[in-house]
């Protein structure tokens, strides 16, 4: 009974047919039993009848194949003319709000394909990843999946490099940092609290062994360990603000606080080190705010 | 048992205009049948308001246009009196502004307008005459329903060397034709609450469009998720392979079970616009089928017209029992072309049938 919706108001033939089922996301088309000299699929449902096809590809155009000599309906040089960058987004899944993580420019098809690493998502959550096509900054349309987040071990981060501590890790006693004045008025049995900021971060201390690529070979490589050790060392002090994570779900976004520190095994002929570091939080790791002002994650969105 | 010293509460930042009601509170003592307020200039310390009120009420009602000035400091104390007549310690003195009442707007969205975008940072212009300024603010995102889906948290504004200010803050992931509300609230240095309201846009957008495979691997040992982008070029197959082309311009797909496909690549989501230009289709032969992954399809099929054999159709199935039919034409010669178009606007099908 289309017809009363106004679309056919009892006009002609098709007035009195029932509402069609809503056949969505097609995927596929098969075409058969003519000579088909171009089929043209766009997104525009107002898009004109034309006799002859068209020329171009637009901003609307799903499929286009005009068969010479190939099937190819898609044009990846077309593509790459609708988009000026890739964004990478993620947000944990069943949230709202997505975080740009990777932006990468657009000027030829190989820019389209790219691999990188994600080290900011914390253990055991559901992320969902998008592709996001960008136009003069304009955002298309978001390809999306979701991973599962699941790793074993504790791991430090920057912007430059990554770390694992697996074997002997322990936390030192960490503080939940606030600040409250205490004043104490003549005549009165008990003192008055004032806080007035809104300091509150966490500070803690983390070691483990320096152990080489022992979880791959299962050998303890003296001169590997103490070149891991020499460039975590340099990791540390590199006055960056990092991401530290575990496998229990705890992440953090620190800064290293005094010195880190290396201690020898000396019944294993120093070939044995424990690396040590205190750590601050300078932010929430969680936040885009944050994760961007400190070179986490690009500032545009 | 005698009056005691009342306690008068600190006030924000308050507008001459509109005027001002100061509490306070008295823990013992006599009923309290009234009050005095005093508000002085804060450098003179002279007393340039004065009101008595009687009331059991703990409150003082500053009318509009007193006689204060907005953008000076000033401080209060409040003294209380009983039914004797008596009058009470003063309070504790408590220093204010007078400020005219800020503004904050949006900039870039009216009510009821559109973004035309997935992303949007709704700019906020703060500004206040006499140059109070702002301490923090909260942008908020909410749904139709107006339940909150994003908020910038407590922003804080730092020093700003002038007023008007702007401020700022990115929302992604709008859905496209979807209705949302944005506000931003504000809390100047003298505790003065402003806010928008909410302003209610719609996201409308048109979109570039591109096709990938997004590879997300979750690397347990390293920590990390690898996540990859690869291009999909949307290809098709066909039976037989390869295909029957004439002059490399046209596929021939006449002969029984010959057909093409694409299946890879693409996803037609809502509306759309199909058309076909072809040659000689085979009388009440299926010339089109669109399936989804639920296995869902519509059929595109090319009749001839039962009451007037020299006549043909189209007719198009959708899964469900919704059929449509184009107007009968004269069938083509097998040197005319032939176009179908098929259209899907708001889920109500057209489908269109031509020679040329």
């Amino acid at each position: 009974m289309i017809g009363f919706t106004g679309f056919t108001f009892m006009g002609d033939g098709n007035s009195l047919d029932p509402m069609p089922t809503d056949v969505g996301n097609l995927t596929a088309v098969t075409i058969q039993n003519a000579i088909y000299d171009d089929v043209y699929i766009t997104q525009n449902p107002t898009f004109a009848y034309s006799p002859t096809p068209p020329t171009d590809w637009d901003l609307y155009t799903i499929l286009y194949a005009n068969f010479e000599g190939t099937l190819v309906g898609g044009n990846l040089d077309a593509i790459v003319a609708q988009i000026s960058s890739i964004k990478i987004k993620r947000r944990v899944y069943g949230t709202f709000e997505w975080t740009t993580i990777k932006e990468y420019p657009v000027n030829k098809p190989e820019d389209l394909s790219f691999v990188f690493q994600d080290y900011l998502g914390k253990n055991n959550e559901t992320y969902e990843y998008a592709w996001v096509p960008v136009l003069n900054g304009n955002e298309g349309n978001y390809v999306i999946e979701e991973v599962l987040s699941k790793f074993n071990g504790v791991f430090i981060v920057d912007s430059t490099a990554a770390y694992k501590f697996y074997g002997d890790v322990s936390y030192g006693t960490s503080s939940q940092v606030q600040q409250v004045g205490v004043f104490t008025p003549l005549g009165q049995q008990y003192p008055v609290y004032v806080t007035n900021g809104a300091l509150s971060y966490q500070i803690g201390s983390v070691s483990g062994k320096v152990m080489g690529s022992y979880e791959e070979t299962h050998i303890l490589d003296r001169y590997e360990m103490v070149k891991q050790k020499d460039a975590m060392l340099q990791f540390l002090t590199n006055k960056k603000p990092k991401i530290l994570k575990d496998w229990n779900g705890n992440l953090w976004l620190v800064f290293i606080t005094g010195s880190p520190t290396v201690t020898y095994n000396n019944s294993w002929g120093m070939g044995l080190m424990d690396i040590g570091f205190e750590y601050g939080e300078v932010g929430d790791a969680n936040s885009t705010i944050d994760l961007q002002q400190l070179g986490f994650i690009p500032t545009a969105t | 048992m005698a009056l005691t010293k009342p306690l008068l509460y600190s006030v924000p930042a308050w507008d001459v205009a509109t005027g001002y009601t100061f509490t306070f509170n008295v823990t013992s003592g006599d009923q309290v049948t009234g009050n005095t307020l005093y508000i002085r200039d804060n450098t003179t310390n002279q007393v340039v308001f004065q009101q008595a009120v009687t009331s059991f009420r703990y409150e003082n009602t500053v009318p509009p246009n007193a006689s204060l000035t907005n953008g000076k400091y000033y401080n209060a104390y409040i003294t209380t009196t009983n039914a004797a007549g008596q009058t009470s310690p003063q309070s504790n003195v408590i220093q204010f502004y007078c400020y005219s009442a800020p503004t904050m707007q949006f900039t870039n969205v009216i009510d009821g307008g559109t973004v035309g975008d997935s992303t949007f940072a709704p700019i906020v212009e703060y500004n206040q005459a006499q140059g109070e300024m702002l301490n923090s603010y909260i942008i908020n995102l909410y749904n139709f329903s107006q339940v909150v889906v994003a908020t910038s948290g407590v922003q804080y504004v730092g020093s700003t060397s002038s007023l008007p200010i702007q401020l700022s803050y990115p929302f992604s992931g709008l859905e496209d034709n979807t209705i949302y509300y944005v506000s931003c609230s504000g809390v100047t240095v003298n505790n003065t609450q402003v806010t928008t309201g909410l302003v209610q846009f719609t996201a409308s957008y048109i979109t570039p469009s591109g096709y990938t495979k997004l590879g997300l691997i979750n690397n347990c040992d390293e920590g990390y998720i690898t996540v990859s982008s690869n291009v999909v070029l949307i290809d098709g197959i066909a039976n037989p392979d390869p295909p029957t082309y004439i002059d490399n311009d046209a596929v021939d797909l006449r002969v029984k079970d010959s057909w093409v496909m694409w299946n890879d690549g693409f996803d037609i989501v809502g509306d759309f616009t199909i058309q076909l230009w072809m040659k000689e289709p085979n009388i009440n032969t299926m010339l089109m089928k669109l399936e989804n992954e639920n296995g869902q399809w519509i059929e595109l099929n090319y009749l001839q017209d039962q009451d007037d054999s020299s006549k043909v159709f189209v007719e198009l199935e959708v899964q469900g029992g919704y059929i449509i039919y184009s107007a009968s034409i004269t069938a083509p010669t097998s040197t005319q072309q032939v176009i179908v178009v098929v259209r899907k606007s708001n889920n109500i099908y057209d489908i269109q049938l031509e020679v040329e």
